[in-house]
């Protein structure tokens, strides 16, 4: 057997010393300061509470691979074309304990059940100079009681020595500025999400800049890149078979409202910003990041400036795939409604401890092209039963406005025990399209209704396929409001006679 | 969204009797604000040139 083709291991503690030392490697490091990504894998990796380190050398990563093929391995100067791979565990083992475990000893201690309890994920390790941080699987941030949700993340396989290892992440890794930059890892750490959930192309970073960069070069190169503007990014997603929701900041009225329309369904929001200097607002140029989740603060507060009160207005903070930063970084709102100001991860370049700050400019959904109608559609309409529900019910009222599909609708209602039994047979065995957008009623944090629409329709037709009502005592008032006609005074036609044809 | 909701789900909340005069004579009002959030959706849907040609960068 061919002794180059070995696989070396190494099973270090988890301290900061030997992370740097797992992943620099000083022959190539060119970097003249502290790494910030080492910073932050230190950070988040101990509120994961990691204790151990193994490095897996030589490990071959076909994104790399295809990156290599594109634009290194044509440089003079000699880059190596394997990586290797850094895994995290936080539990405690040996080098002799790992090796009892390759030759599946019953004795030994460490068991496959034993390392999937405690893995932490990968970070893949380019020979690059500086863009050492290739493609990196890390398991999210602990729940905390639900205030933490991630939906933007999938399942991951990673082959360990035998072992199917399972990680529930979103791949993140860093631009290197040759084959892509911020907005091109954005889009592919998207796109990683966007295939699980839609079975869309899950394209390289070197064919997403290559693609994105096919009709649109306004007189740039495409390689190495420096960046992508937002003709290019859309054009990279229909690439993939996916259509952009593409939107500008300066008219977005709800932003939490936005974004959690399609980022509860899993979709994630590709995100434009202007860094700000913290110190004097000054505009430091402009970057990407895709949002991956979220976190909520007790409940929606009655904000006064939106144009409906939303369950989304209690998110006091994204978590954001920022290449600069590091997987999940934060990425806090001054006001949910609209943010005039963004706190980022990114360190000041002063040194002073602060962030760097940012503001909106664009947002971009990658979304599947049978969801016609968007999230604006669905408020616009939505706006009309809120004023009507609400002088009906003399409650002030909060709702939940997502996309979803008819089998997330079936499996939650099948398993809600709360709902009154003729309104579950009802929904159970209703047809409804495989995409539809949710529009849910709540009075008190209670769940009292839901408006459902269909997203494969058209804008100019009758979208609100179906209302269903959780309670009889609701649907009652609802019937008693339509005998005195009061739905006539505020709904459009078109809705006022859905209404009266659900309860003929 | 997975919320922190305040109360438990599934709690039925006791409705008071529908008031219709007073959902008459609210209606006019609430019906303009209706219309101006459809139209203020309509606006956001609406991309500007300006933003096309930024490039992302940092």
């Amino acid at each position: 057997m061919d002794r180059d083709r070995n696989l070396h291991l190494k099973v270090v503690d988890f301290s900061p010393g030997n992370l740097k030392s797992a992943v620099i490697d000083q022959s190539l490091f060119l970097a003249s300061k502290e790494k910030s990504h080492l910073i932050y894998f230190q950070d988040y990796l101990q509120e994961l509470e990691c204790k151990k380190i193994v490095i897996e050398n030589p490990y071959v990563d076909g994104d790399y691979l295809d990156d290599y093929s594109a634009y290194y391995v044509k440089c003079f100067k000699n880059y190596e074309r394997k990586c290797k791979r850094v895994h995290f565990f936080s539990e405690e083992f040996s080098d002799d304990e790992l090796k009892g475990f390759l030759i599946n000893n019953d004795t030994n201690k460490l068991n496959k059940d034993i390392l999937q309890q405690g893995y932490l994920g990968f970070t893949v390790i380019r020979p690059l100079p500086d863009a050492i941080i290739g493609r990196t699987a890390l398991k999210t941030y602990p729940s905390d009681g639900g205030r933490r949700n991630f939906p933007c993340t999938r399942e991951y396989d990673v082959g360990f020595l035998g072992a199917e290892l399972k990680i529930r992440s979103l791949a993140f890794q860093e631009q290197d500025t040759v084959l892509a930059a911020c907005a091109t890892t954005a889009l592919w750490s998207a796109l990683h999400k966007t295939t699980d959930l839609f079975g869309s192309k899950l394209l390289t970073p070197s064919k997403i800049t290559a693609s994105a960069s096919r009709h649109f070069l306004f007189g740039n190169r495409a390689f190495p890149s420096h960046g992508l503007n937002m003709f290019q990014l859309c054009q990279a997603i229909k690439e993939v078979g996916l259509e952009p929701e593409l939107r500008n900041y300066d008219k977005i009225a709800d932003f939490a409202g936005f974004i959690n329309g399609y980022l509860s369904y899993g979709i994630p929001v590709i995100l434009g910003l202007v860094l700000q200097n913290p110190h004097n607002s000054s505009p430091l140029g402009l970057h990407a990041v895709t949002i991956a989740g979220y976190s909520l603060v007790g409940n929606a507060k009655m904000i006064r400036n939106a144009p409906i009160p939303l369950v989304a207005h209690a998110v006091d903070k994204y978590y954001v795939h920022d290449d600069y930063v590091g997987p999940f970084s934060r990425l806090t709102l001054d006001n949910p409604v609209k943010p005039q100001k963004l706190i980022t991860g990114w360190p000041c370049n002063c040194g002073c401890g602060q962030k760097l700050h940012a503001i909106p400019k664009t947002i971009i959904v990658p979304v599947y092209h049978k969801i016609r109608i968007t999230y604006e559609d669905v408020v616009g309409i939505v706006a009309y039963f809120h004023e009507l529900f609400e002088v009906v019910f003399n409650y002030k009222l909060t709702w939940d406005i997502f996309l979803s599909n008819v089998n997330q609708l079936k499996n939650e209602f099948h398993a809600n025990n709360d709902i009154e039994s003729s309104q579950k047979i009802n929904v159970l065995m209703h047809n409804y399209p495989r995409y539809i957008w949710k529009a849910k009623l709540f009075i008190e944090g209670n769940p009292i209704l839901e408006l459902i629409f269909d997203s494969t329709d058209i804008q100019r037709g009758m979208f609100l396929d179906d209302i269903i009502f959780y309670y009889n005592e609701v649907k009652r008032i609802v019937k008693e409001s339509i005998d005195n006609n009061i739905d006539k005074k505020y709904l459009p036609n078109a809705y006022k006679l859905f209404l009266r044809k659900l309860f003929a | 969204m997975a919320a922190n909701k305040g109360g438990k789900e599934g709690k039925m909340i006791r409705m008071e009797p529908l008031d219709v005069e007073k959902c008459l004579r609210e209606a006019s009002q609430r019906l303009e604000r209706a219309k101006r959030v459809q139209k203020q959706m309509q606006d956001q849907q609406k991309v500007s040139q300006e933003i096309l040609t930024l490039e992302f960068s940092v």
